[in-house]
């Protein structure tokens, strides 16, 4: 993970361990450095950067499961990429399933591990997971009988299975965000008047209810329910008589003289929905005129990264269950951050946090630290995500997890163990 | 002949090494590396990336090293599938896209060209307007239309075939192949079908059939034995870019039916910046147009007494 030529998106993930961004950044090239160590053959041994009471969940991340050595040593270094190692036929987990095949872009076939340490208490034979793109062929296979749970529904047929078959669409709730950047490099998003103004233009309620219709909710704060003990914050609603208040006293009032600017999102027809709605809200409140331009997804990601946008789409999905995974993005130059925003005090409280080991402390500074972010705004808060989902009523233990996480080795077909061969 | 197939192939060599070229420049001119994310990795990590692929080299010293690897038939890693090369790549997905299109070519032509016949026999007749009004149907209707519309009929309420997936539970060999077949052979095969009829009115109209009629020879003989082989000539030279297509994968019918085929990796790698496998996948598309591009040609020549030289 902490290899830098092998890219990982997660690599952050380990960065509470002594010396893992140093290693990662280049800082020095001694492993020895990183404050992790197998003692004995049951023992690991990690050192952290602070107090980190979230560790129990972030080491459920994908990105802190354990590889087999011998396995990857078998097809060159440890640190070697493209390596075979991760061939079905020279995969080695350590979970309740194992690999059986892997055919790209198509299915990936799992059966019972004889050698989990838990495998009398192992329910299922095996899964395939089907890599399905498109989510009308998943609703199609789904009613073929040839999934028992899919892994989105097409928006427009939730209100349809809410309305005829409740019994096979779920919605949890789940841990994510979707926002606007606002580059506030640019004149007039600089203003924080503007940004907040804004916010309170944009009728969050309208857009959960008719568009996306999966029972989303309108996002008052950044960081989403669902993250134990920490409550989200209420400080962002639909007020557009504050808001056509504030953009009066940012100098624009009734809109007038306010430069058009563009949002700008990567293609896909409900984000070009959402778009059209909020730029419709925003001139029938505000009467500023908004452009919006679709890009294909590497150049959207371009656009966003060079912070060469005004207006951009975006969504934040947190890794573990800490408001932390949503809010250190914001640090000041942070490779996530892309507004140009950053604020020393905000940079303060989230090291502060970052140092602190009582977690009702802990929180009572990460709250202030998300009370600066929506003072200041550099986003707009669109929702929070709920994942909605088809399951075949004979699926056991399918428990509502908002990280997603499934451990598979609960789950359960009721009546039809045959298919499951 | 053989002197002109040679020459042919020959050609091949120009005309891919221009492909590559054009292919190679134009997608580094594209906005977007492959390594950028989501989640952004940091510019010193990037760095690293791109300088295990050589990425980080002028380019011409790029493109000058992949024509030696090309020459060798190494088409490189893939960028996207970590522990496979782009011949690996190549080699898993052709395969399939290679039954689907031949069961397709199978289709199309089969129905097609019966289609074609039975109208220009019947010129201006119902057995004329009939077949001529599906098939126009066939061309205005999209695979991403027909396909889900089979897909709902045969697989959903006459439970013939898969609606999706290749390989996976229940896999029985060319079960998964037939839906997707299907809708791509009944697509081609409207045009065959209004190519064949064309050509066979052609050939209907000249003297040589007026003799023949007036000796007495049978209806069905005349079409069979004196004016199927004129009037399948556009039809042929049809058939050779036509195969050629149907063998390097619709991305659409591959998409619609979630088939693993060599369309699928086309696409997905120009979307995720895989250079090496955008290149190997165009010169692989190129040498099977030329391929059949010639092949058809061969078979007018065999056909047509005139193109021959």
């Amino acid at each position: 993970m902490l290899t830098a030529s092998f890219g990982a998106q997660y690599a952050e993930n380990l960065f509470i361990l002594k010396g893992a961004e140093d290693y990662y950044s280049g800082k020095t090239t001694d492993f020895g450095q990183v404050g992790v160590k197998a003692l004995d053959d049951h023992t690991l041994r990690i050192e952290l950067v602070g107090p980190t009471p979230y560790l129990l969940s972030l080491v459920q991340h994908t990105s802190w499961l354990p590889v087999s050595p011998a396995a990857v040593l078998k097809f060159g270094s440890i640190d070697t990429r493209d390596s075979k190692w991760t061939r079905a036929e020279n995969y080695v987990g350590t979970g309740p399933f194992k690999m059986k095949n892997w055919h790209p872009n198509d299915v990936i076939e799992v059966v019972r591990n004889p050698l989990y340490w838990d495998a009398a208490n192992v329910k299922l034979n095996g899964i395939n997971f089907y890599s399905i793109e498109n989510l009308n062929t998943q609703e199609l296979a789904f009613q073929a009988g040839q999934l028992h749970k899919t892994d989105q529904v097409p928006l427009d047929k939730v209100p349809y299975y809410l309305r005829e078959h409740p019994e096979l669409i779920r919605i949890d709730p789940y841990e994510g965000v979707y926002f606007y950047r606002i580059n506030i490099a640019r004149k007039p998003l600089d203003n924080p008047k503007v940004r907040l103004a804004l916010n309170l233009a944009v009728d969050r309620d309208a857009i959960v209810k008719n568009i996306r219709r999966e029972g989303e909710q309108p996002a008052t704060g950044y960081t989403p329910p669902g993250m134990g003990e920490y409550q989200p914050l209420k400080k962002i609603t639909y007020d557009p008589v504050r808001a056509r208040q504030l953009l009066a006293e940012a100098g624009y009032p009734n809109g007038k003289g306010f430069p058009k600017f563009t949002i700008h999102f990567n293609t896909l027809e409900s984000h070009r929905a959402i778009a059209e709605a909020i730029q419709q809200m925003w001139k029938e409140e505000l009467n500023i005129d908004v452009a919006l331009e679709n890009q294909e997804w590497k150049v959207y990601l371009d656009t966003q990264n060079n912070k060469n946008y005004d207006i951009s789409r975006s969504a934040w999905i947190g890794d573990f269950m800490d408001p932390v995974t949503f809010l250190s993005m914001w640090t000041t130059g942070n490779g996530n951050n892309n507004t140009n925003w950053g604020s020393p005090q905000f940079d303060a409280l989230i090291e502060q946090a970052a140092r602190t080991g009582d977690p009702v402390r802990r929180f009572e500074i990460l709250h202030d630290a998300e009370a600066i972010f929506l003072t200041e705004l550099p986003v707009v808060l669109v929702y929070w995500y709920t994942n909605a989902y088809l399951l075949q009523p004979s699926v056991q233990n399918w428990n509502p997890l908002v990280l997603g996480d499934h451990n598979y080795k609960y789950i359960d077909l009721k009546g039809e163990r045959d298919l499951a061969k | 002949m053989i002197k002109i197939i040679v020459g042919r192939l020959l050609q091949l060599i120009p005309v891919l090494w221009i492909i590559l070229t054009l292919t190679f420049f134009m997608s580094k001119e594209v906005p977007g590396g492959p390594f950028s994310a989501e989640r952004q990795a940091t510019p010193e990590v990037i760095a690293r990336l791109n300088a295990y692929y050589g990425l980080d080299k002028p380019l011409w010293e790029q493109y000058l090293g992949y024509l030696g690897k090309f020459v060798r038939f190494d088409l490189g890693p893939s960028y996207t599938y970590q522990s496979e090369s782009v011949n690996e790549v190549i080699a898993r997905s052709f395969p399939i896209s290679l039954q689907i299109g031949s069961l397709a070519f199978c289709i199309a032509s089969v129905l097609g060209i019966t289609a074609g016949v039975i109208a220009a026999a019947n010129k201006n007749k119902l057995w004329d307007y009939f077949p001529m009004s599906l098939s126009m149907l066939g061309i205005c209707l999209p695979t991403f239309v027909l396909g889900p519309i089979l897909a709902l009929f045969f697989g959903l309420v006459l439970k013939l075939a898969p609606v999706s997936g290749w390989y996976g539970l229940n896999y029985v060999p060319f079960h998964p192949m037939i839906m997707p077949a299907v809708t791509l052979g009944l697509f081609y095969s409207a045009y065959i079908a209004r190519l064949t009829r064309g050509g066979m009115l052609d050939i209907l109209n000249q003297d040589f059939i007026r003799t023949a009629r007036a000796k007495g020879v049978r209806a069905h003989e005349i079409i069979l034995k004196h004016a199927l082989r004129g009037g399948l000539l556009p039809v042929v030279a049809f058939l050779g870019p036509a195969f050629a297509g149907l063998l390097s994968g619709s991305f659409i019918v591959e998409k619609v039916f979630n088939v693993p085929g060599i369309g699928q990796e086309f696409i997905k790698s120009v979307f995720n910046r895989d250079y090496p496998l955008v290149l190997g996948t165009v010169a692989f598309f190129g040498v099977l147009i030329v391929v059949f591009n010639l092949a058809s040609d061969i078979l007018q020549a065999l056909m047509d007494p005139k193109s021959r030289k």
